[in-house]
């Protein structure tokens, strides 16, 4: 009955467009100047379709490499494990093992990485009112990857209790960074973009800097953390994307019940605190979201930029900026985007393989650049 | 009803505010008037809760607004202020449903409930062909419109309006003040307006305010407050107070320099 009313409402101006002659307005023909609404209901199908693809994407992926894999076998192998299939192998074993502890690992890690990412990216975006706004340019990736050294470097044990202490430590860097950026570029007016992504850059270079300290200082044997800092999967393996877990769930969980918040929080400050926003307590909460979701990404991917930057804000150029739509479907996006990446640092430069990093930097710094020009929100 | 008792608020040492005194009651249109810096925006800051006072309090039907929660003061008082800031792409409607935030829950969707209030706001405020179109498209006009329908669906028994007209032409602002003076009428409640421009103060309110140095310097229906001696007082400007020819309200022209220096 609610839909009816928005849908009538709307289906209203979509036809007879503005009926008051007077207002100069400045008209936009075409579907756009219908802003899409969620009283038009949730857009359930959008998200069904996008997960759907971003599937169908692993799918792919999974096929190709060193040793390729017709999408449908694919399919059967992955199938085949479902307890009650059964389903003649026509395929060889080797294939099995290739899938299943080396290839779907990894695409499910990419995967959950590129979806925290984007969690994270469009949390601090909504959060600082400001679309360039990503868990790397604002410091708190670099934060978040000096505290996974100092755990790796000085051997703190890295489990307790089956649940891996890294994240845990790197969401303390990861905050700190992004408290200290935030704090830093904050004044009377606002968060100007430039003083932010400045604080930014000057606390990775600062973290980068101790980070180098700490490694060289420590044992000689530095390939694990030297292969973890350059980003990327190539070590992947099923625990670490269920070590992930206990981070982002809740991370997810928290930012998912502010969405109609962070809505409210795009007007200004004050306005949203005229409007009901505890303004300061949502930002405690959602930074602390946001960087609990970098944390967890950069302790089993290492630093991988422009993700968040680019999920987001390819979600909002085209369905607009409804957290509650938004947030969801950039998480799927993220996910595609970095398992297509992933999928391209392995195979293109095969069989050496390029860190998933750079292949996101090719893609993202472009985009961040083309944004900057457009001056999208200063 | 809104009580302000000896309000205090200093900013870097210099107080802004210094024991302001004020009432707006049920039913009265208020226009609060001064000149830059004697603290119009201020007042609004302290009532919305963005600003604290350093002394003094707010009370809104007994209430102290220093003790809500924002939400719970958002029920009671709604707000639209000077320029504000909107997510562009945005529609209308989605706009004026964040209205209903004070009464939501932090995991509740607008319901039904809260379309039909949404629905009611934009009639009021002639905003319900714009529903589904997105801010962007919209002109200054129609945009504050829609901000007046965002305050609106709050459903707060007080409204404030922070130089509603400040960034509109001629026409818009009388067709601006005109929905705000019939919002006021249909729906009853108390509604406070900062202005700047004297003369439509004066034509639209039942009563004004004049500050000055963060006190209440004259109130009282415009034709006593809006007198040339005021007006010199309070601005330091020569003034000629006509007779507005439609319904005889104070019209303030200023005295341009006469070339002997000043």
């Amino acid at each position: 009955m609610v839909r009816l009313t928005a849908a009538r409402l709307i289906a209203n101006v979509r036809r007879k467009g503005s009926p008051e002659g007077g207002e100069p307005a400045p008209q936009r023909d075409g579907p756009e100047a219908v802003a899409a609404s969620l009283a038009l209901g949730y857009p359930w199908r959008r998200l069904t379709i996008g997960l759907g693809l971003v599937m169908l994407v692993a799918v792919l992926a999974a096929g190709v490499g060193s040793v390729g894999m017709p999408p449908l076998t694919v399919m059967k192998i992955l199938v085949s494990r479902i307890p009650s299939v059964d389903l003649a192998p026509t395929w060889p074993e080797s294939w099995d093992t290739i899938l299943w502890q080396l290839r779907f690992p990894r695409i499910a890690l990419a995967g959950i990485v590129g979806g925290a990412l984007a969690l994270a990216g469009a949390t601090y975006q909504g959060l600082f009112r400001n679309p360039l706004a990503d868990p790397m340019l604002i410091g708190g990736a670099s934060g978040a990857g000096l505290g996974a050294t100092i755990v790796l470097v000085t051997g703190v044990p890295y489990l307790f209790h089956g649940v891996s202490l890294l994240p845990a430590v790197a969401f303390v860097g990861a905050l700190a960074a992004v408290t200290v950026a935030y704090v830093i570029a904050r004044n009377s007016e606002g968060l100007p973009l430039a003083t932010l992504i400045l604080a930014g850059v000057a606390i990775t270079s600062l973290t980068g800097a101790a980070g180098a300290v700490l490694m060289i200082r420590s044992d000689p044997d530095l390939r694990p953390v030297l292969s973890w800092l350059l980003g990327g999967f190539i070590s992947a393996q099923w625990k670490h994307s269920l070590m992930m877990l206990p981070y982002l769930i809740p991370s997810a969980l928290v930012v998912a019940s502010y969405g109609r918040v962070l809505n409210v929080l795009q007007l200004h400050e004050g306005h949203a605190q005229a409007l009901g926003a505890n303004v300061e307590r949502t930002k405690l909460v959602l930074l602390g979201a946001a960087s609990l979701a970098t944390a967890a990404a950069v302790s089993f991917s290492g630093l991988i930029g422009f993700v968040g930057l680019i999920a987001p804000h390819a979600v909002r150029l085209v369905w607009g900026v409804e957290y509650r739509a938004l947030l969801p479907m950039a998480v799927i996006v993220g996910a595609g985007f970095l398992i297509l990446a992933d999928l391209v640092a392995r195979t293109v430069v095969s069989p050496t393989e390029l860190p998933v990093g750079v292949v996101t930097a090719f893609c993202g710094a472009p985009f961040f650049l083309y944004l900057l020009r457009r001056r999208v929100v200063m | 009803m809104l009580k302000v008792h000896g309000l205090k608020f200093s900013y870097r040492g210099s107080a802004v505010l210094d024991g302001l005194d004020l009432e707006v009651g049920e039913g009265e249109m208020v226009g609060l008037v001064g000149p830059n810096g004697a603290g119009k925006t201020t007042l609004l800051r302290l009532i919305t809760g963005v600003l604290r006072p350093s002394g003094g309090r707010i009370l809104m039907d007994g209430a102290d607004l220093g003790t809500l929660s924002p939400s719970e003061r958002a029920r009671l008082v709604s707000v639209v202020p000077q320029n504000p800031e909107l997510p562009l792409s945005f529609s209308v409607l989605d706009l004026v449903l964040m209205g209903r935030n004070p009464h939501l829950k932090l995991l509740q969707w607008e319901g039904r409930g809260d379309m039909e209030v949404a629905t009611r706001a934009m009639e009021v405020t002639a905003t319900q062909h714009l529903a589904g179109r997105s801010l962007d498209t919209l002109s200054g006009g129609e945009r504050q419109r829609a901000v007046v329908a965002m305050a609106l669906a709050q459903e707060a028994p007080f409204l404030l309006l922070d130089e509603p007209t400040s960034n509109l032409d001629l026409a818009h602002q009388t067709r601006v003040m005109d929905m705000v003076r019939d919002v006021q009428r249909r729906r009853g409640g108390g509604v406070l307006l900062a202005m700047h421009d004297l003369t439509l103060a004066a034509q639209y309110c039942t009563r004004l305010i004049l500050l000055a140095d963060g006190r209440c310097y004259a109130e009282g229906p415009p034709d006593a407050v809006l007198t040339r001696e005021n007006i010199a007082g309070v601005y330091g400007a020569e003034v000629y107070v006509l007779s507005h020819p439609q319904g005889g309200t104070p019209v303030v022209l200023p005295v341009s320099g006469r070339g002997d220096g000043v």
